[in-house]
């Protein structure tokens, strides 16, 4: 176990997976709660266009426009939900599904693609020491985000109607947690990958949701499967010579069908 | 199933975290590795892909004092998207000098400069001179030309040379380059045997390795469909490619038989051209040994020579 911390990048890992797992469980608890599962995965997916739309206007850093376009997505998608008069996972598909074609259609065209498509998986074994102060940064804003609006996402998922007779503002509410799911995924993207980030967002807390008695028991579990799944992943894939999300993935898809079985009995 | 809906749900999880974790161990214990020791000679010299591992072979085959080794897999065909693994990063750390192909086919390089500064990369095309028509800066296929391979073979022995240490090593190094030089030298004869039956062939290309393939051989290039592993044809480049076969006569296609396969055999049925297989040389065949890339490049030149005939 010491010779695997010898390695400057399996430490940068290690300490990538203890931010980031927390922060995309307990954001994960409230898309699972709000049954938004859909809503997250479209928004990974439009990463790339994010980045094609990004090389179409001239901006070099890809995650740049990355996290604009996921917030205008974002937005979008929100709108669509309240709006629709079809249903709503139909049109989640469509905005995904076309926004994704959109993003390979430039991307190809330019000869971009290859030089994004390892964003696919994603690469947390690239993270270096000067990224995770960004990191760290990023999941304390996710927390305190949470921490002040746990209550009034509970009570918007929840009764809307309810909330909206406690002066809870539901399309602010509802608008900040696009954005700041929108920020958390397209910043994690890199090291996760656009296939994987939303198993890292959904499985922890959907196991989670099986075996959870209350509110508390739910994020308490979230995050230690999250972590978990994220640490044993790492462990295994360095003896494995396996690549590191696929193995994340794997894992916390383990417990979600073994935390399934517990809640069928 | 009776105890498990009894079990509180903070118990339940434990057990499976606790079964999944000593499953794992097991895995480990049966299929893992306990990981890249570094070796003991005092020189470690790590390749970033097949090519260019060939190429570092060849030069320092019969110095004890220096390990090769391949970064990748030797199946894994071009770095385009490339992800590094745990095992690439553990031979990087344990690695003195890291040889590339250059001209940015190795996409991971900025993450290998910042995370193991100590690591001498050497660039082999990083300074190499070309006639004009040579696509130089938007395709890093060098290897695919006898004269541009043959820099690249140069420069590497020109860096190797300034981080060995030993005199007798370096005799050995110079040697070896004279030798590998030959060898391509050679080859390079049997490809100007064989050019003037090329020459001036007008050629559509299916992958963009074959650019410098057409170069070396002044073939005329009417449109190059680059296939690989990440690329989506469209219905309108193939009715192009199928309007440039007529319009210029193209008389054979240049193909890459794992991508281009299925597009070349639709357009031939379609127009009746011919498909002529070249070997990109990425990919380690088995019973490949050091002398491979003469080898596989005398069969590519084999292939074309009876193409050019026709």
């Amino acid at each position: 176990m010491s010779e695997l911390f010898s390695y400057g990048f399996m430490k940068n890992a290690f300490i990538a997976i203890l931010i980031i797992a927390p922060s995309l469980g307990i954001i994960g608890t409230m898309v699972v709660q709000r049954q938004m599962a859909y809503f997250s995965d479209a928004l990974g997916h439009s990463a790339l266009t994010g980045i094609a739309i990004g090389t179409i206007l001239g901006v070099t850093a890809p995650t740049l426009s990355m996290v604009c376009f996921g917030i205008v997505f974002a937005l979008v998608l929100n709108h669509i939900k309240f709006n629709a008069r079809a249903s709503v996972d139909t049109l989640i598909s469509v905005c995904a599904s076309t926004s994704l074609a959109l993003g390979l259609a430039i991307l190809s065209k330019g000869g971009n693609f290859s030089k994004y498509s390892a964003l696919l998986v994603g690469d947390v074994l690239s993270i270096n020491s000067e990224e995770l102060p960004i990191l760290a940064v990023c999941t304390a804003a996710t927390l305190i985000y949470y921490a002040i609006s746990a209550n009034a996402l509970a009570a918007t998922g929840i009764h809307p109607t309810l909330a909206k007779s406690s002066r809870i503002r539901i399309t602010l509410t509802d608008d900040l947690f696009a954005i700041v799911t929108a920020i958390l995924v397209m910043l994690s993207i890199r090291w996760i990958g656009v296939l994987l980030i939303n198993a890292m967002l959904i499985l922890p807390a959907a196991s989670a949701r099986n075996i959870a008695h209350n509110m508390r028991q739910y994020h308490i579990y979230t995050l230690i499967i999250a972590l978990f799944s994220g640490l044993l992943g790492l462990f295994v894939s360095y003896y494995t010579n396996v690549a590191t999300g696929p193995v994340i993935v794997i894992y916390a898809g383990l417990i979600y069908f073994a935390t399934y079985i517990k809640s069928k009995n | 199933m009776k105890q498990i809906k009894n079990m509180s749900g903070g118990l339940y999880l434990a057990l499976i975290m606790l079964i999944i974790t000593v499953i794992s161990c097991a895995v480990i214990s049966l299929y893992g590795s306990a990981g890249t020791a570094a070796d003991d000679r005092s020189t470690s010299v790590l390749a970033s892909f097949y090519p260019v591992y060939i190429t570092a072979q060849n030069l320092l085959a019969g110095i004890d004092d220096a390990a090769v080794s391949n970064l990748s897999d030797p199946q894994t065909g071009c770095l385009h998207d490339y992800t590094l693994t745990p095992e690439d990063m553990k031979q990087l750390s344990v690695s003195d000098i890291f040889i590339i192909n250059g001209g940015g086919i190795e996409a991971f390089l900025p993450d290998v400069v910042r995370s193991y500064p100590s690591v001498k990369i050497i660039d082999a095309g990083a300074d190499l001179t070309a006639p004009e028509n040579y696509p130089l800066s938007d395709n890093q296929h060098y290897w695919m030309s006898l004269m541009l391979y043959r820099e690249q073979v140069q420069e590497i022995s020109n860096r190797l040379k300034s981080e060995l240490t030993s005199s007798e090593d370096i005799e050995k190094l110079t040697s070896n380059t004279s030798e590998y030089l030959s060898k391509l030298d050679s080859l390079k004869n049997k490809a100007d045997l064989i050019k003037p039956l090329l020459t001036g062939t007008d050629v559509i290309l299916f992958h963009e390795a074959y650019e410098y393939i057409a170069c070396d051989y002044d073939m005329n290039v009417r449109y190059i469909l680059d296939l690989d592993e990440e690329r989506q044809v469209s219905a309108g480049e193939v009715a192009e490619v199928i309007d440039y076969i007529t319009k210029y006569n193209i008389p054979f296609i240049l193909v890459e038989e794992i991508y281009g396969k299925a597009t070349a055999e639709t357009v031939a049925k379609q127009t009746g051209v011919d498909i002529l297989y070249l070997d990109t040389i990425t990919r380690e065949n088995p019973g490949d040994t050091s002398d491979s890339f003469i080898e596989r490049m005398t069969e590519n030149i084999n292939r074309l020579s009876s193409f050019g005939s026709r």
